[in-house]
């Protein structure tokens, strides 16, 4: 007997719940876990990711071992014929209607988007273009096809893909300049993460939780990366993990919590390090960075605490 | 539907709006090479220089810029250097030693020397007891009798700055090799002592430095200068 079911009998003997009520309840809670047996992944979805993963392999050995003897054309066909099959299997899978499948179509997608871009850097190489073009080529397409991909059928992979494209271009246009520039890729992901959170959170990029952790990583990381290099951006790392720390307040979500203490953390600590000389200095320091640390621990339990009370 | 295509709008406008402004405004490139002498020959610098091209040639350019000629190729040269007027010397690598070709500029023909010779470091001081200087982070100073003096200064990236290849042996002018970061090979620059004339003499020559370039002016002879000893 479910447990739900228990609950019901148990209610129902003690005369709180008619049996018209208790039979909507088990009719409910039928759909309910019909809902979450489809939401679990099954084997058929075990073995779409095993197809996926051998197919990936085998491109992968063979680039590995005979790229050298390939002619060109063949260099392209190794890795675009697989792009588009995987493109091809993603539609099948989805057109299947089954969640699991479905879910196995959006993984070839997946595969699809980092093939693509790999095709496009084989491309402009066999056009004689330097390293640093194949680069900008290969994030360009791979950022088109997972944006293409997303606005066709929003799903945790697409938006995963997404945000890991955009980070490829943000790194691709610090290599724009002649040497590579920190704060221009900084910048760039300060704006793809800034952008990505507020469209999170008005609801027009779904799923939410993955694109909350993708591009609060992405606004993290811009606003740590660059502070190597300019200084003005190791104040902005603070700057970003206080407005995580306030978003997450407002918006009641843990998560950029989470991004913001770490990405507090991570700067001060970087701080610590690249403008403390005397040992002394640094070790109080780090003592102040670890009382932060407990505070900070001491703070997110309250916070959790408090936001599981208010969803109860 | 419609609220993805936004989405995907104001991603792409933060893409290009971001790469188009580095494309468009430049940033973060430098462009320090001065203007080509191919496309216009400057009359006033004098001699021949050889160097060795990415295409592993010797070519000999007229320091004017007006011509230039690729008499030589090989895989494995180890420097090139005039011996006299119609007379270039390229070294090859071999197993345990380097095999030296004379090369008759006015015939074509090439014999393999029995005595090679040895290359000698370039000197930075001139036949007119100049010497020269490269500063961070791309100026060129000529420095006599304990004074020096800036005398061109060239927007090369940070840690980029042109090397000193040689004098002119009539000691008027600079040869200076500049390699870009994103450049396969190198570029040849010519600076007079002044600073007041500069020029780019090539932009495919390889990156090794002073032993893959000569320059030879009748009546002043060659530099840099090769070591009468043999190895």
């Amino acid at each position: 007997m479910s447990a739900p079911e228990k609950h019901l009998r148990r209610w129902q003997a003690a005369g709180l719940l008619d049996e018209a009520t208790a039979e909507r309840l088990r009719r409910f809670e039928a759909e309910r876990s019909s809902r979450e047996r489809e939401d679990r992944p099954g084997i058929l979805e075990a073995v779409v990711y095993l197809g996926v993963a051998i197919v990936a392999v085998g491109v992968a050995v063979l680039i590995g071992s005979s790229w050298d003897e390939l002619q060109e054309w063949a260099r392209i066909a190794v890795v675009a014929g697989p792009a588009v099959a995987a493109l091809l299997a993603g539609f099948a899978l989805r057109a299947t209607g089954q969640p699991e499948l479905v879910r196995g179509g959006h993984l070839a997608w997946l595969v699809a988007t980092v093939l693509s871009g790999v095709t496009a850097g084989v491309i402009a190489d066999m056009s004689d273009a330097n390293e640093d073009t194949v680069f900008h080529v290969s994030a360009i397409v791979a950022c088109v096809v997972a944006l293409t991909l997303w606005v066709v059928a929003p799903s945790h992979i697409q938006v995963f893909a997404l945000a890991v494209a955009l980070f490829f271009l943000t790194m691709a246009a610090g290599t724009l300049p002649d040497a590579f520039d920190a704060v221009l890729t900084s910048l760039m992901a300060l704006g793809f993460g800034a952008a990505g959170l507020a469209l999170a959170e008005a609801g027009l990029l779904p799923p939410l939780p993955t694109a909350r952790v993708m591009f609060g990583l992405l606004l993290a990381w811009g606003g740590f990366f660059g502070g190597f290099e300019a200084e003005w951006l190791e104040a902005a790392a603070f700057v970003v993990a206080g407005a995580l720390i306030v978003v997450s307040i407002a918006r009641g979500v843990f998560v950029y919590m989470v991004l913001g203490l770490l990405l507090g953390f991570a700067a001060l600590v970087r701080a610590i390090a690249m403008h403390v000389e005397d040992p002394t200095a640094a070790a109080l320091a780090l003592i102040v960075v670890g009382v932060l640390i407990v505070g900070s621990i001491i703070l997110l339990a309250r916070f959790r605490a408090r936001r599981t009370a208010s969803a109860t | 539907m419609k609220d993805r295509l936004v989405v995907a709008a104001v991603f792409v406008t933060i893409a290009v709006m971001g790469l188009g402004a580095v494309v468009v405004f430049q940033y973060g490139r430098h462009h320090p090479s001065p203007p080509s002498l191919e496309a216009e020959p400057n009359a006033a610098i004098p001699g021949r220089i050889a160097f060795v091209n990415d295409d592993r040639c010797v070519v000999v350019a007229e320091a004017s810029g007006e011509s230039r000629e690729e008499v030589y190729c090989s895989d494995s040269i180890a420097w090139v250097s005039w011996i006299d007027e119609n007379t270039l010397a390229v070294a090859s690598y071999a197993p345990g030693r380097e095999n030296v070709t004379e090369i008759d500029l006015a015939t074509g023909k090439t014999r393999e020397t029995e005595q090679p010779r040895r290359f000698k470091a370039s000197s930075r001081e001139s036949v007119h007891g100049e010497v020269a200087g490269i500063e961070y982070p791309g100026k060129v100073s000529v420095s006599s009798e304990g004074r020096r003096r800036v005398i061109a200064t060239f927007d090369v990236p940070e840690n980029r700055p042109p090397d000193f290849v040689t004098w002119s042996p009539d000691g008027e002018w600079l040869l200076l090799q500049y390699t870009g970061p994103k450049a396969s090979a190198s570029e040849l620059w010519i600076v007079s002592r002044e600073g007041a004339t500069k020029g780019t003499l090539a932009k495919d020559a390889l990156g090794w430095g002073p032993q893959i370039v000569s320059w030879w002016i009748d009546g002043s002879g060659y530099l840099p200068e090769l070591a009468e000893e043999p190895r």
